[in-house]
Formats: C-alpha cells, sequence, structure tokens
C-alpha cells in the first residue's frame, strides 16, 4: 500500500474489511505521516463517540404536559366546529337552497310576469322557457355529463367521454406528458368520466390513488381552457416533470396533493407516516418569492385549501429542502420549488424488494452522491420497464423531454 | 408494562402512557437533538416539539418499524425544520460553553488526570463546534452513527436510505468533519 490509496482507503474507512483495516496498519507502521493522519483520523471518532451527554431540564415533562393540554384543548374546539357543521349541516344546506331559489325566481320575475301579462288566462304556456340566467339559454338546462360538454365546447369532440365504471369515484386524472411506455400494472379502475386537456396522444393514464378522485373532474367543467394548462404536470426549468408519487390509501405511502391556485394562494398539503403532516402554504404576492409559512395541514386556512383538487403530485425538493421526505420548499408563483438545483423526484418502493430494486437502479444509473441518482430519460425507462418486468412495485416517476434526470430511492 | 402496551394506551388516548412512554426516550430526544442544534435550548424545544407530533400522531404509527426508529426519524425531520428555519431567520447559534452549567464536559473516567480531562474537554469542544459547521445531511449521520451509536440498518430504517448510501455518507461526514478540524489539528495527536 501506498500513502496514496492510503488516503483512498481513510475516506472510505467505514467500508473497510479489517484485512484492509490491517493493511493500513502495516502502512501506517511504515509511514509517520501516514501514521499521523490515521491517529487523527481515529482520535477525532472517539472524541465524537465521547461527547457528553446533557440531561432535561427537572421541568421537561411538566411543560411537555401543559403543551399537551393546548393541544387536547385545541382538537376539542376544533371538533366542536366539525361537530356543529355535522348536527345543523342539513339546516344550513336547506336554507342556502332557499336562498338559490329565491334567487331564481327573482332573476325571472320579469320574465315570468311579462307572459302572465300577455296571456290573458294568465296560464304560462308550454314552449316557455325558464333560464337560471346562465349562459346555457337553449333549453337543455339539465347536462348529464358536464365535464364532457364543457370539454367539447373547449377542444371539440371526444372521443369517448363515457365515463367508466366508478368513474365518479375512483382513479383520479393522471395527465403527464410524454410519460414512458411502461405502465404499472397494478392499480386500480382506469380512470374515465374526466376530462385530459392538453394532453398529446402519447399520454397514458396510470391507475392510481383513488384519493382526491371526486374532485378532479370538477374544474374541467368550469373553466376548461384555463384548466388545460393548470392540469400540466409541474415541470423544472429544464423541462423534466416532476414526479407523480403513485400513492395509495396505504398509510405508509406519503401523500401530496396540490390544490388548485385560488384567489392568488396556493396550499400544498402533505400528510405522511412520519408522525405529522406538514402543509406548506405559499402566497402569491406577484413575484417570485412568495411568502411561505410553515403549516400544518389543519392549520392551513381553510380558503386556501377551498380550490377544487385538481391533480396530484409528488412535488420534487432539492439539496436542502427535500419535499419528498416531508420537507418544504419556497415556491414560485407557478408552485415550482425555487432552487438553483435542478428538481429532483423521488421513487418508492417497498423495503422488501430492496435488494432488486437497487440491482436494477445500479444498473442503469450513471451517478450516485448523497442518495441523488443521476441518470437520463432513456435510462429511466429502462428502469421503470425493468421494474416493471420483474415485478417490483414501484411509485410512478414520469419525465419529459430528454436530457439528465435526478431522483431519490426511498423504501418504505 | 411493554413498550407495545404503552403504544397500545397511548393509542387510546392515555396521558400516563404517553407519559411513560416520552420519559423513557426524552434523554436520547433531546441529546439527538443537541448534536443537530448545538444548543441546549433550541434542543429541549425541539423535544417538546417531537413529543407533541408523537402525541397528535401516535395513531398513525403502524408498528411495522420500531417505536424508537419511527421517533427518531421525527426527530431528525423536525431538527432539520428548526435549523431551517434558523437559516431562514440568519440566527448565528454559538455552541454551549464548556462552562454552561458545568456537566457539558463532564468525564465519568475518575482514573483520568486534570490535563488529560482538559484536553479532552478541548477536543470534545472542538468536535462539537465543528459538527455545527457540517451540512445538515452530515449532520444527522454523526449523530446518529457516530454520537448516538445507532447501526447502518437503524439508521438505513430512520433516513429511509439504503445501507450502503448509510456507509457512504458516513465516509463523507467524517472527511468533512476531518476537514473541519484540520485548524485543531494538534488538539487529536
Amino acid at each position: 500500500m501506498d500513502c496514496e490509496s492510503f488516503g483512498k482507503y481513510l475516506d472510505n474507512y467505514e467500508n473497510l474489511t479489517e484485512q484492509e483495516k490491517n493493511g493500513m496498519d502495516e502502512h501506517a507502521a511504515k509511514c509517520e505521516e501516514c501514521r499521523a493522519e490515521l491517529d487523527f483520523f481515529l482520535s477525532m471518532i472517539s472524541t465524537a463517540k465521547s461527547l457528553p451527554k446533557i440531561e432535561p431540564s427537572a421541568d421537561f415533562m411538566d411543560k411537555l404536559n401543559a403543551r399537551l393540554d393546548a393541544e387536547d384543548k385545541r382538537v376539542v374546539s376544533a371538533s366542536g366546529i366539525i361537530g356543529h357543521f355535522r348536527r345543523y349541516g342539513t339546516r344550513y344546506a336547506a336554507a342556502a337552497a332557499c336562498l338559490a331559489l329565491v334567487g331564481v325566481i327573482t332573476a325571472n320575475r320579469s320574465l315570468l310576469t311579462g307572459k302572465m301579462d300577455t296571456v290573458p288566462d294568465g296560464i304560462i304556456r308550454e314552449e316557455t322557457t325558464v333560464s337560471d340566467g346562465s349562459a346555457n339559454d337553449s333549453g337543455n338546462a339539465a347536462v348529464d355529463n358536464p365535464t364532457a360538454d364543457a370539454a367539447e365546447e373547449a377542444h371539440g369532440a371526444l372521443p369517448e367521454a363515457a365515463p367508466a365504471p366508478n368513474a365518479d369515484n375512483t382513479a383520479p386524472v393522471r395527465n403527464t406528458v410524454d410519460a414512458p411506455a411502461v405502465t404499472r400494472q397494478s392499480g386500480n379502475a382506469p380512470s374515465g368520466g374526466t376530462v385530459r386537456a392538453s394532453v398529446p396522444s402519447a399520454v397514458r393514464e396510470t391507475p392510481s390513488r383513488p384519493s382526491a378522485a371526486d374532485t378532479t373532474s370538477i374544474p374541467a367543467v368550469e373553466a376548461p381552457q384555463e384548466n388545460a394548462a393548470a392540469s400540466e404536470p409541474i415541470s423544472d426549468a429544464e423541462g423534466a416533470e416532476i414526479a407523480p408519487v403513485n400513492t395509495s390509501p396505504d398509510e405508509n405511502v406519503p401523500v401530496m396533493t396540490r390544490s388548485v391556485p385560488e384567489n392568488s394562494a396556493e396550499a400544498y398539503q402533505k400528510t405522511d407516516n412520519d408522525g405529522y403532516s406538514i402543509a406548506l402554504a405559499s402566497i402569491v404576492n406577484g413575484d417570485d418569492a412568495p411568502e411561505t409559512y410553515d403549516l400544518r395541514a389543519e392549520d392551513v386556512p381553510e380558503s386556501l385549501k377551498a380550490a377544487e383538487i385538481q391533480a396530484n403530485y409528488s412535488l420534487a425538493g432539492t439539496d436542502d429542502n427535500d419535499i419528498a421526505r416531508g420537507r418544504y420548499s419556497k415556491l414560485n408563483k407557478d408552485g415550482i420549488p425555487i432552487a438553483d438545483a435542478p428538481a429532483i423526484g423521488s421513487i418508492q418502493f417497498s423495503s422488501d424488494d430492496e435488494e432488486r430494486a437497487m440491482e436494477v437502479i445500479n444498473r442503469y444509473t450513471v451517478d450516485e452522491e448523497d442518495n441523488i441518482y443521476t441518470t437520463d430519460t432513456v435510462n429511466l425507462r429502462l428502469i421503470l420497464s425493468r421494474l416493471n418486468r420483474e415485478g417490483i412495485e414501484y411509485s410512478d416517476y414520469t419525465v419529459s423531454g430528454s436530457g439528465e434526470v435526478k431522483f431519490r430511492i426511498e423504501f418504505n | 408494562m411493554t413498550e407495545n402496551d404503552l403504544i397500545r394506551k397511548c393509542k387510546k388516548g392515555n396521558r400516563e402512557a404517553f407519559n411513560a412512554l416520552f420519559s423513557r426516550y426524552q434523554s436520547q430526544v433531546i441529546n439527538i437533538a443537541y448534536s443537530m442544534l448545538s444548543d441546549r435550548e433550541d434542543a429541549c424545544d425541539a423535544a417538546q416539539e417531537v413529543f407533541v407530533k408523537v402525541y397528535r400522531s401516535i395513531a398513525s404509527f403502524n408498528e411495522k418499524s420500531s417505536f424508537s426508529t419511527w421517533l427518531y426519524r421525527i426527530t431528525a425531520n423536525t431538527c432539520s425544520d428548526f435549523l431551517r428555519k434558523r437559516q431562514r431567520g440568519g440566527n448565528v447559534i454559538s455552541i454551549n460553553a464548556p462552562s454552561d452549567d458545568g456537566r457539558e464536559f463532564d468525564i465519568e473516567d475518575e482514573n483520568s488526570s486534570v490535563d488529560e480531562k482538559m484536553e479532552l474537554s478541548e477536543r470534545q469542544a472542538a468536535v462539537r463546534a465543528a459538527i455545527n459547521e457540517l451540512k445538515e445531511e452530515h449532520r444527522i449521520i454523526i449523530t446518529l452513527c457516530d454520537i448516538e451509536g445507532l447501526g447502518y440498518e437503524e439508521i438505513s430504517r430512520i433516513l429511509k436510505i439504503p445501507p450502503g448510501t448509510v456507509k457512504s455518507r458516513i465516509n463523507r461526514a467524517r472527511s468533512a468533519l476531518k476537514k473541519i478540524l484540520m485548524k485543531n489539528r494538534e488538539l487529536f495527536l
């Protein structure tokens, strides 16, 4: 062993075998400089291991219990409000319905009274159309499939707008652009009854994520054109799409939902199994440096969460702000993390598949540092394809364009 | 009462069970936080935050991993939040001085001479200060591996990274620590 390889061994000390460590000792016995390096290194580790512990203060548990008492009160208070609405919800709904009815009658008062004035017997004839004042005055007041109709209006005829079974309560829309040819085989019912706007023909929909499905189709009805843009996957500066994680009801799998911007505000919320849920609320104030608040999901103002959930995304993180692990990042006004580093997605596996998954990953990954794996889009497709062939369950990671792809690997 | 019994009672909202569980782990949590944050007060605040989070979300603990793994993961995440808030606020945290409370550098080995104790004390202060200069990722791995003495497998589960990555990260963290300590190298020779 020479001094150069001694240095390399020292940098890799934790991975060395006893035999290799013995080899270092042999060299150190002959080389004073390397001996000093080894002593310094070992002394440093030994000192770190010997750092004294501190003891909790005597009143630590008392203070903690005071906080837990406050936590209990907060929960009781919140549940009281919820209970109130549960109890009286039907009354509120009835009152709202009455108000709406009054509004419709008022809006059509002139029409109704005008007809009555002009008809001698005061009876309204069948052909009279009562309008609610909306744009749809053609007499076709009942819309069986508003989603399809709205989309037709925006994009022309749809090939198949008929909903699949359970389309109204399962299988949310997953809009991905230039998705790899790999489609995860497992999953729930296929999506249907929802509209994908501005999506090329190569798009696939990955069946998964039953949560929030009942709301994903709503925005397409209300403002198809705007939502066509809003439904584009979040992309980083290089066009790499931030990975939509295949979330499932399994409590192990973090669920990240993206709310549609409303009133210049966006709310990102995440629940995970790490003991807490984190929400990030980013208030867009017109520039690229929105105020950012660290909030628990339940503390996000209701107005921020009021928007319909458009789609589920796994937000990419950066070295310092790894959303995928339950952290948060500052977002720009488009909801994209502000960071110098390119966005990094994540792929999740079951820990049971760790060995097999890593074998596949390592085969096609060109670099790994600090658990950030770098490859290109072609190799990423190969990885996903291989995982699929070998029956290894994984969270989805879709990419668009070409170029370098970075991702983390997490095991649940 | 076993830990599993306590957890079951905690899930039913039994405060006494929480107190018993938290008492068992308060020292570990505070010390991980102290290693991460290098500030006694922040460490205590972070530990309180950790236990409140556990209290709030014990129902979501699915017992697939051990409680300590789950708890330490929450601790690591909470400390990361503290560090990030500190960075955002531009606060500069000074390392607690050795004389902070007279216990910081107590040496357990009664056979050590006064000089040896002083040297060790200085080395410990230097290492503590150097850890405070490490980036977060390295700080947590040194804390869990070298200071808390946890095994690769457990660290792997806490940080949700493969065991191989744990090892390579430890190597990198130690190299970074060594680099910072070069200016105090004479203390270690």
